[in-house]
Parts: C-alpha cells; sequence; structure tokens
C-alpha cells in the first residue's frame, strides 16, 4: 500500500505512467482506494467515480476527470447529458465488457460539503435510484 | 499497486498538486471516450487548417456559405459507422442503453448552436512546453500566460475551464522531473482555437476568425486538420477528448469550394 499522500494519483520523479482507478471507499476513515496499474493491466472489477454535493448539487472534481483516464465523466453527464447514474454505470459498463473484455460494476461515492467545491464542474442534472450503490461521506 | 488517499487531502488540492494532478494524467491510453490525436491519423476527407482559412476568405469576399449538413456530413458518416459498428458487435451488450448513447451523441453534435474551432498540430515536435504557447493535452487546449496555467483554454474568448495559480519556474521543473522528452513530444502537441462556426436560421455556417493571427497560421503544415467542440462546452476543461471532424471542401471546377463528396444534395 503506498503511503505517500496521493498515493499514485500525483507523479513525483518518476516517467512511469499509472492509470489510477478507485477501487473501494472506506467511509469510516473517510479514504479512497486506488488501483494504480498500466490501463492495459488493470483487472478490477469494481470502479467508483467520486463526487461533490453542496445544497442539492453535484460537482465533479476535475483531478477525477484528468486522472481517471478509463472515464470521461464529464463528456458523459454535461455534455451528452446523461443525468442517472444507472445510465452513466451501465455506458462505462458496456464499454469495458466491449473494449476489454471484462465484467465492472461501478458505484459513486458522494462527498457531502458545506461549501461550493474548488476545482470542480457542477453537473446539470444527477439522479440516483435506490439500486445504485451510492457511499456518502461528510467533509468535516 | 494500490494506494489509500484521504478524501479530505483530495479535496483540499493546492494550486501546486492541482498542476501536477492534470499534468500526472498524460497517458498513451486516451479512455473509452478519449482520442489520442498524436496517433491517429486523420485523412483527407476531413477539413484542414488551410482550406478553413480560405473558406474563411471566400465568405468575406463573396458572402458564400456552406448549409450545417455539409459542414457536418463527414462526422455523421463517422456517427453512422460507430453506430452499425456498436451494433455487430453488442447486440445482447446492453443494447437499450448503448442506443440512449447513439442518440445523445447525435444531439451533442447536431444540435450544437455551433463550435469552437481548434487546429491540432499532430506533425510538429513539442522540445519543451513554453509561455503563451496552447497545447493539445489530453483531451485539453492549455496555456500558460500571465502567471497562470490555463486549462480549457480559449485563445479566441480568452476564457479558460480552470485557472490555476503558479510560477512556470514550478510548471517547468515538474514536467522535467516526470516526463521524458519522448512523453512531451508524443502527448503534448501544438494547438489554438482558431475559429469559431455559428449558423444563420436558414443553418448556413458562418466563420469568424482572429484576422491577425491568419498570417502566422498559414505558415503551419497544409497537412493540419482541424477539429471542433460545441460552444456549450466552453466551460469544461476537457473538451477535445472526443472532437467533431468536419466535412473537407475542395475547389470544383468553377474555382468554387465544394464538399470532397460532391454526391450529396442538401
Amino acid at each position: 500500500m503506498d503511503n505517500l499522500k496521493h498515493g499514485k494519483l500525483i507523479r513525483i520523479g518518476s516517467n512511469e505512467i499509472l492509470s489510477c482507478t478507485i477501487t473501494e471507499c472506506d467511509s469510516e476513515n473517510k479514504k479512497l482506494e486506488f488501483l494504480d496499474i498500466n490501463f492495459r493491466e488493470a483487472v478490477e472489477k469494481r470502479c467508483g467515480v467520486l463526487f461533490y454535493e453542496y445544497a442539492g448539487d453535484f460537482y465533479y472534481p476535475i483531478s477525477m476527470e484528468f486522472r481517471l483516464i478509463d472515464n470521461n465523466v464529464l463528456f458523459l453527464l454535461n455534455e451528452l447529458k446523461i443525468d442517472r447514474f444507472d445510465h452513466l454505470a451501465l455506458l462505462l459498463t458496456s464499454s469495458f465488457k466491449r473494449e476489454e473484455e471484462r465484467e465492472v460494476s461501478f458505484f459513486a461515492v458522494i462527498y457531502e460539503l458545506s461549501e461550493v467545491p474548488k476545482f470542480s464542474i457542477k453537473i446539470p442534472s444527477l439522479i440516483f435510484s435506490d439500486d445504485d450503490e451510492v457511499i456518502r461521506v461528510k467533509h468535516e | 499497486m494500490f494506494s489509500r488517499v484521504d478524501l479530505k487531502s483530495l479535496y483540499e488540492l493546492s494550486e501546486e498538486e492541482m498542476m501536477q494532478m492534470v499534468f500526472s494524467s498524460g497517458d498513451y491510453f486516451p479512455g473509452f471516450y478519449r482520442y489520442t490525436l498524436g496517433t491517429q491519423k486523420v485523412g483527407d476527407e476531413s477539413l484542414g487548417l488551410s482550406t478553413l482559412i480560405w473558406l474563411f476568405f471566400e465568405q468575406n469576399m463573396t458572402n458564400k456559405k456552406h448549409h450545417k449538413e455539409f459542414w457536418l456530413d463527414l462526422q455523421h458518416e463517422i456517427h453512422d459507422r460507430d453506430v452499425a459498428s456498436e451494433s455487430a458487435r453488442n447486440a445482447r451488450n446492453f443494447p437499450e442503453v448503448r442506443k440512449i448513447f447513439s442518440d445523445k451523441m447525435m444531439d451533442w453534435y447536431f444540435k450544437a448552436e455551433g463550435y469552437d474551432i481548434a487546429y491540432i498540430d499532430t506533425e510538429l515536435k513539442v522540445q519543451e512546453f513554453q509561455k503563451n504557447k496552447t497545447y493539445y493535452f489530453m483531451g485539453s487546449l492549455i496555456n500558460y500566460s500571465r502567471g497562470k496555467l490555463n486549462i480549457g483554454f480559449n485563445s479566441m474568448t480568452k476564457e479558460t475551464a480552470l485557472s490555476i495559480d503558479i510560477s512556470y519556474e514550478k510548471i517547468q521543473k515538474y514536467l522535467a522531473d516526470t516526463f521524458t522528452v519522448k512523453q512531451i513530444e508524443d502527448l503534448f502537441l501544438e494547438s489554438e482555437i482558431v475559429a469559431t462556426l455559428k449558423f444563420t436560421k436558414e443553418h448556413q455556417g458562418v466563420l469568424e476568425m482572429n484576422e491577425e493571427s491568419i498570417d502566422k497560421l498559414l505558415l503551419r503544415s497544409p497537412d493540419i486538420k482541424v477539429f471542433g467542440s460545441p460552444i456549450e462546452s466552453r466551460s469544461l476543461p476537457m473538451r477535445y477528448a472526443k472532437c467533431i471532424r468536419f466535412t473537407n471542401f475542395r475547389r470544383g471546377s468553377d474555382g468554387q469550394f465544394e464538399t470532397w463528396q460532391t454526391d450529396q444534395n442538401w
């Protein structure tokens, strides 16, 4: 387990290209687990998508748009206007199946904030259903 | 192989960490909904920079404009090809959601009120990230000017989706420590938004360009292609990850521009 503050999300002094994927959320300790690996060698079966929530609105962290290279979430939510998490998850699942021949399921992590999040983009509309796997964590 | 990151520290990124996060995304794998333009072959059917400039001159001199369907003929073809390939390969792979995706893709490019058009130079090898120059990097147009790293920079409007307050020296050092010379060449491409295409009520395309910049653009390779992004996406940091391609035009026997494929009648 890597102990750097931001794991391998930030490349420090290394030319090695690693793709990062959220694989778990420890809501008790408020930590995300990332798999850091070359995309072509990735084997994860579960992928998380992180959202910020403030005053009933959802925001997507720009850091994740850049760093989670296997999904271009803002393109799907803000440009294509996909407005349901289950549709987003199905699309990403089907892309993994088609391109990588892997069965992958998706879950959402919602980080609840008491201020407008910086370095993030507001999502026009996003609906979660009771069947979606959603992990909520409060910022303190 | 695994790392654990505090949500709080991820949320409270400093300006320097945000800059590092952006550049850490440099990767040869583009992602499912992105292109790697550095390696993608784009053929003559796709609009090039020099033809775009001549279309602009022609519009200014003769007021000649082209219908939206002409401009997007190639993109329709690409879309239809993608849909056909989807149907063939994914008959049992979530067909209902792939159908939603195909429909939304078409709405995305066709219902746009207009497009910001950027050239992306895949021929010139970038040696270093320079001030006051814009680069295509992982689907984003990035530029350093006036003490800020601008992510999603629009040279026509001077707007940016995200401005990071950081010194140029810190960026230079970080890039030198993180990327090989080859990675810089492959992952950074000179690029800039050089035109806007909007449509009249009759769906005739009207080009806008910054005339002072045209002389400099004409010096670039005639083979450079241009790509579009809907005007509605201006606030997004990575709006050229999945680009819109425009139909190429060529001069017909009467000296006027016509589309590359002339057998269509809109």
